[in-house]
């Protein structure tokens, strides 16, 4: 998984999926079994589908709560730091 | 494709990761982050490696792996979460560990989220979930841990991963959800 897709194809991890969500919530909002449940049922089907060294899949869920703070800044959706 | 990463990029790599951290050391103990990763020298890669998936996942045996410095209290030591240059060891967690048991130990992320739930960052209830209902073949007895700040990359591809995916190896796992926090 990643949530900074310019660092993740720059060390060219074998397969990954991006999600949007802030650095330390990789799976979305706590408490959003929904949500959490989705974007493993679709990293998992990743697992299948990609195909080629390197590829990727743009996952389409969405922060949907207030911003976290982080160092007295609101860490914004896929904001890594 | 490549069915094994080159590990031609660690030498070099080590002695640019010394001259940065001479020189980043004093940006980072003064907290000063921004500024001492501007010149990280990122290890570079032409191909990924890659194992192609022969098991089909509802019936793979996953294991995950996450950065976010989770520790058993009072089983495990706890990461140096406030060491300049890092901690690069790692944890095994067994599958059956209380996700309310765990604690962090991490001075790097915002821990409010996973603190609320700790499957945002380590989702084994989540996984149960989808066990149960077909999705997936198994869940590994064991998963990991590490603290996402270990900056020296070569010591993380050299220690931490082999030992990590020897581990897995010997579980019979098929597939690893790395989740970096």
């Amino acid at each position: 998984m990643s949530n900074n897709p310019a660092a993740t194809a720059r060390v060219r991890a074998p397969r990954w999926v991006r999600v949007r969500f802030p650095r330390g919530a990789m799976f979305g909002e706590p408490g959003h079994r929904a949500k959490q449940l989705a974007v493993l049922r679709d990293t998992l089907a990743a697992l299948a589908t990609i195909a080629e060294p390197g590829g990727s899949v743009d996952l389409p869920y969405r922060w949907e709560a207030p911003p976290v703070q982080w160092r007295g800044r609101p860490l914004r959706e896929g904001s890594y730091s | 494709m490549t069915p094994r990463s080159d590990p031609g990029w660690i030498a070099p790599f080590r002695a640019r990761y010394d001259a940065w951290w001479a020189a980043a050391r004093p940006l980072v103990v003064a907290h000063d982050y921004a500024a001492a990763f501007k010149t990280y020298p990122w290890p570079a890669f032409d191909t990924a490696p890659w194992t192609a998936v022969t098991t089909p996942v509802a019936s793979a045996r996953l294991a995950v792996v996450t950065t976010g410095g989770l520790y058993r209290p009072g089983v495990d030591r706890p990461f140096d979460g406030e060491a300049p240059e890092g901690d690069a060891t790692w944890r095994a967690i067994p599958g059956d560990t209380p996700l309310g048991s765990l604690a962090i130990a991490h001075a790097h992320f915002a821990h409010e989220v996973a603190a609320a739930d700790m499957n945002t960052i380590f989702p084994l209830e989540r996984l149960e979930e989808l066990r149960r209902a077909g999705a997936l073949g198994a869940l590994a007895p064991t998963h990991y841990s590490t603290m996402g700040y270990a900056p020296n990359a070569a010591d993380v591809a050299e220690e931490t991963a082999p030992a990590i995916a020897a581990r897995m190896r010997d579980e019979g796992v098929d597939a690893a959800l790395v989740v970096p926090v």
